[in-house]
């Protein structure tokens, strides 16, 4: 392990301090202030991101044409029974989506990409550089030719199986290159337009052979260079790769899809048995045409507790400081020693009222998209609080402040605490989350490196804003940051998620630190919408040297769930 | 600011306090020049703001139940508890109710309600435009009846004379008042004798009459507001009672269980099995003379009462205040005062803006004409310096909204919308027409919408369409109650239907409130906006002052020195239109909305900016609405900004309705705009 110098330095002063001072003295606030690192970062974000009724939809379907949706050679026969796809699902999983979601609005755009080891030649048409298709018709015709191209194939290899026709290989990155050049060459061509574009990426394997082969990264940079690209038009891209193949290769395809997936700004990887049960409409960001305003900005480093006035490293994200968790009993790598997250459980009455509780609780330890395991959730009675699946334990007292936050600065989530001063040092609960301090000790004249600063000033556009939602700009100029241990999140896949929702994997690997970035959006003066908390998860190094300047776009932020009013 | 410095010797320390005195003496006096005030002295203080004055009209709901002149039996079924055997019932007084029995322990023998009412009217007899309902109330048909033979006919039929089907002239409701006095004395005699029937007092069932009476005062409301006078007018009503209502469900059960009949009688059907002919007859006349007890649940007679007070609420206009006159607390029994029991302190607790005294002589509690309390005291409860038409835009520079409505210049461009016109598309502001949650709406024709885009009852600068649409109360200049007008909530981008006071949007430790006094939106961080782009100014306290008016009464105002340390000032385009919006439901000239009173305005003139000084004034004796008061003052643009300080007295009381009791529905449901 590398270890740099100024955590030698902090190293060092605490060991010199375990020698001078009694553990007493280490609570009190007239301890030397320990060193910090510190990060920044630039964002810009939208009040609710997503795409309006007139922002024009154009939808990709990159299609997988290799030889294995239709069968494979065994021995030196053609088996078609191994095919993934024979029945010609996919071309009407496109085919309906054009008919029963896209002809909803006039402007949506079609485009169609079938791949092998190659790009699809469909009716001789160079498919890359070709403009989008504007009516339903023409979208259907490729989709149409695309099935008949399979059809052929079939008929081909089941007579004459020595000679390779269309259908081969699998060329990731022929069809992203593909991809790329097509959103580009629309992008000039339509300058100003801010189209919001879905991409589906439908494959049933791993790709084989290709440029990329062996570096799942390599197939994640391309999808990001293309998102940024579309950022900076003001349009904004989402790519969502849906796998359909056989179980046997679904573990190493989803080692290069996972990584795409999370580049293309999707919540997951959405993997069917069989791709005839997948509903691309479901998969599409709905228009917004109501305004939402922005509220309640928070920006908490997890891995960090404030104590005392000092900053003291959380690594398992649980509101007990890695130094106390024993003097408490519990475990400092662990996040829920006892079934219910420390913090939570050191809330209702220590450890052994937890042990009691765990069989009471009847829960799974399912975590919801803030890392809010539903026995978390049970412990401090927050699911009586919810008034449908999609708010539980997001903001359940609906003060803005999500209750993951309130759980870990230890105000309450159950109740609207944010205008009252816990502490009495003049700053209000929502006001010292807002600027990291804690709520329930004094803190006023805390010294400013372990606070948090920012500005953020509403701007008149942003990229990827919808024109009817605020765009923001956040500078955030000072974050603290502490040295921690490596942690990993047990809880399960999230429960209470949907499609256009995120779940934030608070992992981290030693020394990274988690910043959470949440804010609330609040439709205006429409009762039908609900109020959502968006956020963003940034993994920050302690370490110097091994941080990079960030700056995130507005499809950097995602819908978290939403709020009970 | 220049320092006194005091040393230590004594000679020097006399100077210094000497200097001091005359250093305070220097600070409270007014420094002319900086205000354009010609009797000095006043300047500082608040005017008696002046209260709408219109059409008055006052009821009198009184009394005259047997129990004003007679107390319960122990043997009657008005005995709180029934004894287990039935036979200790006088059976006969079942039949009877309203026999007296006890006339010591009648809770007004002396009629001094009715001495009140009788001093009142006088007071009131001869007053301009002043009308009066004079309702006595007691239960039953046949009790009704008994009370209508006084009046030579009947109660409320077209033979009564003088009729009471109305608001009349105060001398006919002398008469009826004559009458009455009779017919208690009458009474009295009767119940002091403890033999024979009453005459005209029986049980008491408050509903049915409020129900009569919200006909008469709704028909007399919408008479006004046809007129146009219904926005001045103000309703009174002095509700006598001993907030006892007879029978309840329990006396009528003990009725029957005295004659022996099921209580399944109670039930209007299918009793023919259970309930003999002979019960069912006798129930029948208990509902003739009693009064049917579902008629005096408590839900039933809050209801009614609830409906009249609301009158002023369904119509948009005019004002209802009740007064609930306990008669001679003293004399009712513990156990019938109880909130459980007593209606009136039930609505005391419920009713919002109800006032609640107590009589325990024949002195009225004020005097109706003039003075209604020893001293008037009024307080600023809010102050705003604002100008509208030039302030920080959403993006952190300070712009022009040359004509008040909420859009910048630069933002009406980008919308296709007049920067000269506050609705450039007729129904809604600018600032509500482009956004989409409202534009399809305020795109509707108000007739469709059903509404009237010239009415602006309440004052607070938006149409009755706008608040239709953004669901406010177009009844309420505050509708969410957090002291901020409606229509500044839209300029100023707040929350239409939450409490601002609370709300901290931004998390900077300073509220949406402290926001909007200095000019600002709620997601400004006040303390990173230059100084020059905020409003801020110091309000210091003085003092009171009291004057005596001619009626007697005491008036009380508070002093402040006020002076405007900063405001944005900038060059504007000067406005085109004339807003023409009217308080009240009638688009005539006089209802028409000054220029002086609006709050969304623009100036005529391209170089002129005009701040508003928006006072908000509670009478302390009257906590059901709030009394705002406006003076504005143009500044030319090119002149830039001078400190100076506001002539307090000169500020003019406006016209508006701010009822405190925000309407609860507004309440939940408000989103922010």
């Amino acid at each position: 392990m590398k270890i740099t110098r100024r955590f030698a330095l902090i190293v060092a002063a605490s060991i010199s301090l375990l020698a001078t001072a009694c553990s007493k003295a280490r609570l009190t606030t007239t301890e030397s202030p320990r060193p910090v690192e510190q990060f920044s970062l630039n964002a810009k974000f939208c009040s609710k991101f997503g795409r309006t009724n007139s922002q024009p939809l154009k939808v990709i379907f990159v299609v997988d044409m290799s030889m294995s949706n239709i069968g494979k050679f065994v021995g030196s026969k053609f088996d078609s029974s191994f095919g993934t796809d024979l029945l010609e699902a996919r071309f009407d999983a496109a085919n309906q989506f054009v008919t029963d979601c896209g002809s909803q609005n006039s402007n949506n755009e079609y485009s169609v990409i079938g791949f092998s080891n190659g790009i699809i030649s469909v009716n001789g048409a160079e498919v890359c550089s070709s403009p989008f298709v504007k009516t339903a018709g023409e979208a259907k015709n490729i989709v149409e030719a695309l099935r008949q191209i399979q059809k052929d194939n079939v008929t081909h290899y089941s007579t004459s199986p020595t000679v390779a026709k269309d259908m081969t290989e699998t060329d990731y990155s022929k069809a992203i290159d593909c991809l790329q050049t097509k959103i580009t060459s629309d992008l000039q061509k339509n300058s100003g337009q801010q189209p919001f574009y879905q991409v589906f990426f439908m494959t049933d394997g791993k790709p084989n052979p290709d440029p990329c082969s062996g570096r799942p990264e390599c197939y994640k940079t391309k999808i990001e260079l293309l998102s940024v690209q579309a950022a900076t038009a003001s349009s904004a891209i989402k790519f969502q790769p849906i796998f359909y193949g056989k179980s046997d290769d679904k573990a190493q395809a989803l080692k290069i899809l996972d990584p795409m997936a999370e580049a293309g700004k999707v919540d997951q990887v959405q993997v069917v048995d069989d791709i005839k049960n997948i509903k691309l409409c479901e998969l599409t960001s709905k228009p917004i045409s109501v305004r939402y305003r922005k509220e309640s900005l928070n920006v908490t480093n997890l891995t960090a507790k404030m104590e005392r006035g000092q900053l003291l490293p959380d690594s398992d994200i649980d509101g007990i400081p890695d130094e106390l968790e024993n003097q408490f009993g519990y475990d400092p790598i662990q996040r829920r020693t006892y079934g219910v997250m420390d913090g939570v459980c050191k809330a209702l009455g220590g450890p052994s009222l937890c042990k009691s509780l765990q069989t009471q609780l009847n829960c799974q330890n399912k975590n919801n998209n803030l890392s809010l395991s539903d026995c978390d959730l049970r412990a401090l009675k927050l699911d009586n609080l919810s008034t449908g699946p999609l708010d539980l334990g997001i903001d359940s007292d609906n003060d803005g402040l999500p209750d993951l936050v309130e759980i870990l600065k230890d105000t309450l989530p159950n109740f609207d605490d944010g205008s009252s001063d816990l502490d009495g040092d003049g700053l209000t609960n929502r006001n010292e989350i807002f600027r990291g301090s804690q709520p329930n000790f004094p803190d006023r004249d805390i010294r400013k490196e372990i606070l948090i600063s920012l500005n953020e000033s509403l701007t008149k556009t942003a990229p990827g804003c919808a024109v009817n939602q605020e765009a923001w700009a956040l500078d955030l100029t000072h974050v603290p940051l502490v040295p921690v241990k490596a942690f990993k999140e047990v809880g399960s896949r999230p429960m209470n998620s949907r499609n256009d929702m995120k779940y934030l994997d608070i992992s981290h690997e030693e020394n990274e630190n988690v910043i959470l970035i949440t804010f609330k959006s609040v439709p205006e003066n429409d009762l039908k919408s609900k109020s959502e908390v968006w956020g963003t998860l940034i993994k920050i190094s302690y370490d110097a040297l091994k941080q990079k300047s960030i700056s995130l776009n507005p499809s950097d932020f995602y819908l978290m769930g939403e709020g009970v009013q | 600011m220049k320092r006194l410095y005091c040393g230590k010797s004594l000679l020097k320390l006399l100077v210094c306090l000497v200097g001091l005195t005359g250093c305070t003496n220097a600070k409270l006096a007014p420094s002319k020049g900086s205000v354009e005030s010609a009797s000095a002295g006043d300047e500082f203080y608040l005017a008696t703001p002046k209260e709408q004055k219109g059409p008055r009209r006052f009821i009198f709901f009184v009394d005259m139940s047997n129990s004003m002149v007679s107390g319960g039996c122990k043997t009657d079924v008005d005995n709180d508890k029934e004894p287990a055997d039935p036979k200790e019932f006088d059976v006969v007084q079942a039949t009877t109710p309203g026999l007296p029995c006890a006339s010591d322990k009648g809770v007004d023998p002396n009629a001094d309600r009715l001495a009140i009412v009788e001093k009142w009217l006088n007071e009131l007899d001869g007053q301009a435009d002043t009308k009066v309902i004079l309702m006595p109330f007691t239960g039953g048909i046949m009790e009704t009846n008994r009370l209508a033979a006084s009046y030579g006919g009947g109660l409320f039929g077209a033979g009564a004379k003088p009729e009471i089907g109305g608001f009349t002239e105060v001398r006919d409701a002398k008469e009826i008042l004559t009458r009455l006095k009779t017919q208690h004395k009458t009474d009295l005699e009767i119940a002091t004798k403890g033999v024979g029937d009453t005459k005209f007092m029986g049980t008491s069932t408050p509903a049915t009459f409020l129900s009569r009476l919200s006909q008469f005062v709704y028909s007399d409301m919408k008479d006004l507001q046809d007129k146009g006078q219904l926005t001045t007018a103000s309703y009174r009503m002095f509700f006598f009672s001993d907030g006892v209502a007879t029978p309840t469900l329990s006396q009528v059960k003990t009725a029957l269980n005295l004659k022996k009949c099921s209580h399944t009688c109670l039930q209007k059907e299918n009793n023919t099995k259970t309930c003999s002919k002979e019960c069912r007859d006798y129930f029948q006349e208990i509902l003739d003379y009693w009064g049917n007890p579902e008629d005096n649940s408590f839900a039933n007679i809050k209801q009614k009462m609830t409906a009249l007070t609301m009158l002023p609420e369904i119509l948009g206009e005019g004002s209802f205040q009740l007064n609930l006159i306990t008669v001679h607390p003293e004399r009712i029994e513990e156990s019938e005062k109880a909130i459980e029991t007593n209606y009136l302190a039930n609505f005391k607790k419920n009713l919002l803006g109800a006032k609640s005294l107590s009589i325990q002589s024949s002195i009225p509690p004020f005097s109706l004409a003039g003075a209604n309390a020893d001293v008037v005291s009024y307080k600023l409860t809010a102050l705003y310096a604002l100008n509208n038409n030039f302030r920080l835009n959403p993006y952190g520079d300070v712009e022009a909204d040359s004509d008040g409505d909420g859009l910048f210049d630069s933002e009406e461009l980008q919308f296709s919308k007049d920067p000269r016109k506050q609705r450039t598309s007729g129904v809604c502001l600018d600032s509500i027409a482009v956004q989409p949650a409202y534009k399809d709406r305020c795109a509707t024709p108000p007739e469709i919408l059903g509404c009237n885009k010239n009415w602006d009852t309440d004052g607070d600068g938006l149409n009755e369409c706008e608040e239709m649409i953004l669901g406010t109360s177009p009844s309420d200049f505050d509708s969410d109650g957090d002291l901020i007008p409606d229509g500044l909530e839209v300029v100023y981008r707040n929350y239409l239907g939450r409490d601002d006071g609370y709300l901290d949007t931004n998390s900077d430790n300073v509220n949406n409130h402290v926001n909007f006094m200095a000019g600002l939106m709620p997601h400004h961080y006040i303390d990173k906006v230059r100084a020059s782009d905020k409003v801020s100014f110091s309000k210091q306290f003085l003092g009171f002052k009291s004057d005596r008016q001619i009626n007697g009464q005491l008036i009380q105002t508070e002093g402040y020195r006020i002076q405007v340390l900063g405001i944005p000032i900038g060059t504007v385009l000067g406005t085109s239109e004339d807003v023409a919006l009217y308080y009240g439901k009638v688009s005539k000239p006089e209802n028409k909305i000054p220029e002086s009173q609006q709050i969304l305005f623009g100036p005529k003139t391209s170089n002129s900016n005009s701040i508003i000084f928006l006072a908000r004034i509670i009478d302390v004796n009257d906590t059901s609405k709030a009394i705002w008061a406006m003076l504005r003052k143009p500044i030319v643009a090119e002149k830039g900004f001078t400190s100076f300080g506001l002539d307090l007295s000169k500020m003019q009381t406006l016209q508006v309705r701010d009822p405190i009791k925000a309407i609860e529905a507004v309440k939940t449901n408000g989103r922010p705009l």
